[in-house]
């Protein structure tokens, strides 16, 4: 488990993060949000043991992960902008972590390389921007670490590849029980794998859910009343986050269980209603709007 | 699908990894010690080889020659060392740029190992990368000497000394180059850091030394004073090297040990500061912060070091340009100007460094406070040399803190004539002195200081009231004082022409004055001369006998006559002519010489007496009869000739050459005080001596002003 507690980082006189307290269990898939400059980078060299904070801890299964050769040895870390050793071919590359890595199983390497299509003897240099993000996955899995965490993972990947390297999380998750950790500023390209979602916003965490928790508390409602007292009954619930109007047809963000908010519609003379799937991005939407940041600014994708 | 590298089974320490990435550098430390080394060590052999036999030289001293043409070259003495401190530089840069670069301290910073474990992996990667294919090369080079038959046991201890002393001085170089790695951000930074670390000293001495002796009248320039007082190993080594390496040796065992002992202090001074610069820059490794990486400097207090020294210096040297530009110095004027150029060069400088640390035009403006200080730093110091505010121009120590001193003018001295050189007409640099004060230096006999200091006192005190002329008024002096302390202070001084001359009467008269001044063979260096040579010469004639027992005798004389010798007597009477003695050593590797020089004065019965009982002495004139002709040209004070006169006629001749004497009768304290114009004489004369030996002198003579005055002459001549 990854415990991060009140840290905080300064570079400069920039506050880059102030007082982030984050937990990220064993086995989940935890995903960070934020925009630019939110502090997603900072804090993930800071877990991988890359800066050290300037006060607050993170400990990762006990341990400070800072300088501690045991702990770093379970983390591998893939930054935005990856590095490869000059003039290195991805077998080099691979050749350098099976030497520092014990346990780096180079089947799996030769597998996914072989999935991905992509060359083991070609200089890497000449490799594309996706080419390259691709090669550090493969890598970091192969690696067969405790935690994988990648900054902007899907950075460069077209669609296909993304289906892809979100299979082979999925896959490790199962087989190795791999527990990745990955940022982005895309909440659509973390909605499909991720269990526990972080939202970084100027230096501090926003929210930090778990999924499923958030999409059972949150549910949508499209319906049509008979009678306009009960539309001004449903509107004036203090557990309605949200309320849009498109002629006779009201769509209302609830707060609450389906089932607790399919008996309330139930019991009224409805023409129709229906509860609709919530998006991540909706229920980021409207979980930030009750702490008052209109999130549309902070969102982009 | 294979893996490439067939060993991959095989897992690679860190080590090893770092170092199989660091191949262009392997290469390029190779292909220096292993394949130039040994390469230029052939095209070494072949050419010495060649020049011996040219020269046709002994089989004895030609083996000599060839051993110490590859010792220099392969052994401890060699400029290798250049090499080894470049290495030392250009491999730490390249081993700790991962400090420099964000996305490579992700990388090794993410890796599976403490900060002090990449530090040390890489800090001894580099050692490695250089002290292997480094000992590979000399013993190579070695080997193919021994196969040209150009070594000997010797020149094994002699490699071997060379490679600790190529090591130590790496070390020193690239410890101090990765502790600049560790204290900046940026890799052009660590280079301009480790510079600055490396050459401070030197270069503030030099600009120190160049403040003294532009602003201080009575500073004296001594080749020592440089070797003494500085810490920095590489330039305590570089001297010590100077004084090793112009020494042909005899390549034993005792020679090279014996002068391997020369380098032993800067070695060690590059070993202890090796070791401090190491663990500095481990402490900074463990406390930098892994951010800075792609910064300027990783702690600001580094900055707010370097950025002032560096503007320091720079404005303090910029008084070097200014006063290549005006004659005076000393003026108002030139103080204003040079004040205003140090201003000037600190704001620009400060500027410029704050642009090129944060690589941003618009940065110039950032720390602003650290471009104050230096400026009014590097103005304070201006000062304190311009104004001499510490007294050094009026300093003398007290009498009681003298416990001895020698006093001597430089360019009037026979010293300047002394000098030991081997065969084949180098100098023997590893023989007795450097120079006519460290002769003195050793030979420092005068105590009684209470003649000295008035005239001190008096000649800074006249120096102080003429800041501008007194250098063309009289003789000036040099003054060593060598204190009970164990301290030496140099001065000189330029005397007052009012000086009080019994002063000096007493110093020049002592017999520590004389023995001092002059340089007396003893008895065992006459016994193992194989010749000792004697050579009378006024400027017009030499003549020569040889003999130890002539040499005895002329000393003998010669120290009767110098009890008269003292500065009433120099500057009163032109020297008749010099003795020269040169005493010729051989000792089979080359024969080697030393010679002293006597002036002698009209005064000096005995020796004259003595040089005309043996046939040396002549008059310091030329008999109008042998004069075929006379040529006289004036100059105007431009410069120029204005009038040019030819004469042949021997009774104009007659008229004219009782006024003229050698130019060597002026060469001690004589000077011509009539600048009015300036005239060139010219003889050419057809001598026939007693044993009927002709002799012809076709040169410069000068006019005797005791006998005639310029506008005589020249009403004579025009004539």
């Amino acid at each position: 488990m990854i415990e991060i507690s009140n840290v905080s980082k300064a570079f400069g006189d920039v506050q880059a993060l102030k007082d982030v307290t984050l937990a990220m269990k064993e086995g989940e898939f935890f995903g960070m949000v934020g925009t630019n400059g939110a502090g997603k980078s900072t804090l993930l060299r800071m877990v991988s043991g890359v800066l050290k904070p300037d006060c607050g801890e993170i400990l990762i299964d006990g341990e400070h992960v800072y300088d501690n050769e045991r702990i770093k040895n379970r983390i591998f870390f893939i930054p935005d902008d990856p590095y490869f050793l000059p003039n290195s071919t991805a077998d080099d590359m691979a050749d350098f972590y099976y030497s520092t890595y014990i346990g780096f199983d180079k089947n799996i390497y030769k597998y996914y390389m072989n999935e991905l299509g992509l060359a083991t003897n070609r200089k890497i240099s000449n490799f594309s921007k996706g080419m390259k993000r691709q090669l550090s996955l493969i890598i970091g899995v192969a690696t067969q670490r405790k935690y994988l965490i990648c900054d902007e993972t899907f950075d460069g990947l077209d669609p296909v590849m993304r289906q892809a390297v979100k299979g082979m999380f999925a896959k490790e998750m199962a087989d190795h029980e791999l527990t990745p950790i990955l940022s982005s500023h895309n909440l659509r390209e973390l909605e499909d794998v991720c269990d526990h979602v972080g939202l970084l916003h100027k230096g501090g965490v926003l929210l930090s859910k778990d999924l499923e928790d958030m999409k059972c508390n949150i549910q949508k409602v499209q319906c049509v009343f008979k009678e306009l007292d009960d539309a001004q009954k449903i509107n004036n619930r203090s557990d309605v986050i949200l309320h849009e109007k498109r002629g006779k047809v009201h769509i209302y963000t609830i707060r609450g269980a389906r089932e607790d908010v399919e008996a309330m519609f139930q019991s009224m003379n409805m023409v129709f209603y229906e509860v609709l799937p919530l998006s991540l991005e909706e229920i980021f939407i409207s979980e930030t709007e009750v702490v008052g940041y209109d999130i549309q600014k902070c969102i982009i994708g | 699908m294979i893996f490439r590298n067939a060993l991959l089974d095989k897992k690679k320490s860190f080590f090893q990894l770092i170092l199989q990435n660091r191949k262009w550098v392997v290469l390029m430390v190779s292909l220096i010690s292993i394949v130039y080394f040994p390469l230029a060590t052939v095209v070494n052999i072949l050419r010495i080889t060649e020049r011996v036999s040219v020269y046709g030289l002994q089989t004895e001293y030609a083996q000599y020659k060839i051993l110490n043409a590859v010792s220099a070259w392969i052994g401890f003495r060699s400029y290798a060392v250049v090499i080894s401190a470049a290495l030392g530089f250009i491999i730490a840069l390249q081993g700790f740029r991962y400090l420099t670069d964000s996305r490579m301290m992700d990388f090794m910073g993410s890796l599976p190992y403490k900060k002090s474990r990449v530090f040390r992996n890489v800090y001894m990667n580099g050692i490695v990368i250089y002290i292997v294919p480094w000992m590979i090369g000399a013993f190579l080079s070695l080997i193919i000497a021994a196969l040209f038959k150009a070594a000997n046991q010797a020149m094994l201890l002699d490699v071997i000394y060379g490679i600790i002393v190529n090591f130590l001085i790496f070390m020193f170089v690239y410890s101090v180059t990765v502790l600049a790695c560790e204290m900046t951000g940026r890799t052009i930074i660590a280079a301009a850091v480790s510079v600055l670390m490396l050459a401070i000293e030197p270069v503030l001495e030099m600009i120190f030394d160049f403040y003294t002796a532009l602003y201080f009248k009575t500073y004296y320039y001594s080749s020592i004073d440089l070797v003494r007082n500085g810490v920095n190993p590489l330039m305590r080594y570089a001297n010590a090297l100077y004084s090793v390496r112009w020494n042909d040796w005899a390549m034993t065992f005792k020679d090279v040990h014996g002068n391997m002992d020369l380098l032993i202090f800067p070695l060690v001074l590059c070993l202890v500061f090796s070791v401090l610069a190491t663990v500095l820059a481990l402490i900074c490794n463990q406390k930098r912060r892994e951010e800075m990486a792609g910064s300027a400097f990783a702690f600001p207090i580094v900055r707010s070091i370097a950025k002032p020294i560096l503007t320091v210096v720079a404005s303090l040297a910029v008084t070097v340009i200014i006063s290549s530009l005006y004659s005076n110095t000393l003026s108002v004027y030139t103080t204003i100007i040079s004040v205003i150029g140090i201003i000037i060069a600190g704001i620009i400088v400060s500027v410029l460094l704050e642009i090129i640390m944060e690589m941003n035009v618009h940065a110039g403006r950032q720390h602003l406070w650290q471009m104050g200080i230096a400026i009014v730093v590097s103005v304070a110091i201006y000062s304190v040399f311009r104004f001499d505010l510490m007294g050094y121009d009026s300093y003398i120590p007290e009498a009681d803190e003298i416990e001895s001193f020698a006093f001597f003018s430089e360019g009037n001295s026979s010293l300047s004539d002394y000098y030991v050189s081997s065969g084949d007409g180098v100098y023997d640099m590893n023989a007795d002195y450097w120079s006519i004060s460290n002769y003195y230096e050793e030979h420092m006999y005068l105590t009684d200081v209470e003649d000295l200091i008035p005239v001190v006192k008096q000649s800074q005190a006249y120096m102080n009231a003429n800041p501008e002329n007194y250098m063309q008024a009289g003789f000036d002096f040099t003054v060593i004082y060598r204190l009970k302390n164990g301290k030496t202070i140099y001065r000189t001084i330029v005397l007052d022409p009012d000086v009080d001359t019994a002063l000096l009467d007493n110093i020049m008269g002592s017999d520590e004055y004389h023995e001092s001044s002059y340089v007396f063979f003893s008895n065992d260096q006459i016994a193992d001369a194989n010749t000792v040579q004697l050579t009378f010469q006024n400027g017009f004639i030499n003549r020569t006998e040889i003999g130890a027992d002539l040499y005895e005798e002329f000393i003998s004389n010669y120290r009767k006559d110098l009890v008269g010798y003292n500065y009433s007597l120099v500057t009163s009477e032109d020297v008749v002519g010099s003795m020269d003695v040169t005493l010729t050593l051989g000792n089979g590797s080359g024969v080697s010489t030393m010679t002293s020089s006597y002036e002698i004065y009209p005064t000096y019965t005995n020796t004259l007496g003595f040089l005309e009982e043996i046939g040396l002495y002549h008059e310091n004139y030329i008999s109008s009869e042998y004069i075929r002709s006379l040529s006289v040209s004036i100059y105007d004070e431009t410069g120029y000739e204005s009038d040019y006169y030819e004469i042949t006629d021997d009774d104009r001749i007659d008229e004219i050459a009782p006024y003229l004497k050698s130019t060597y009768a002026s060469l001690y304290y004589k000077m011509d005080q009539d600048a009015d114009n300036y005239i060139e004489i010219s003889v050419s004369a057809d001598m026939t001596e007693e044993d009927g030996e002709k002799s012809y002198y076709d040169g410069v003579v000068e006019l005797d002003l005791s006998k005639i005055s310029y506008e005589d002459f020249l009403e004579l001549v025009r004539e």
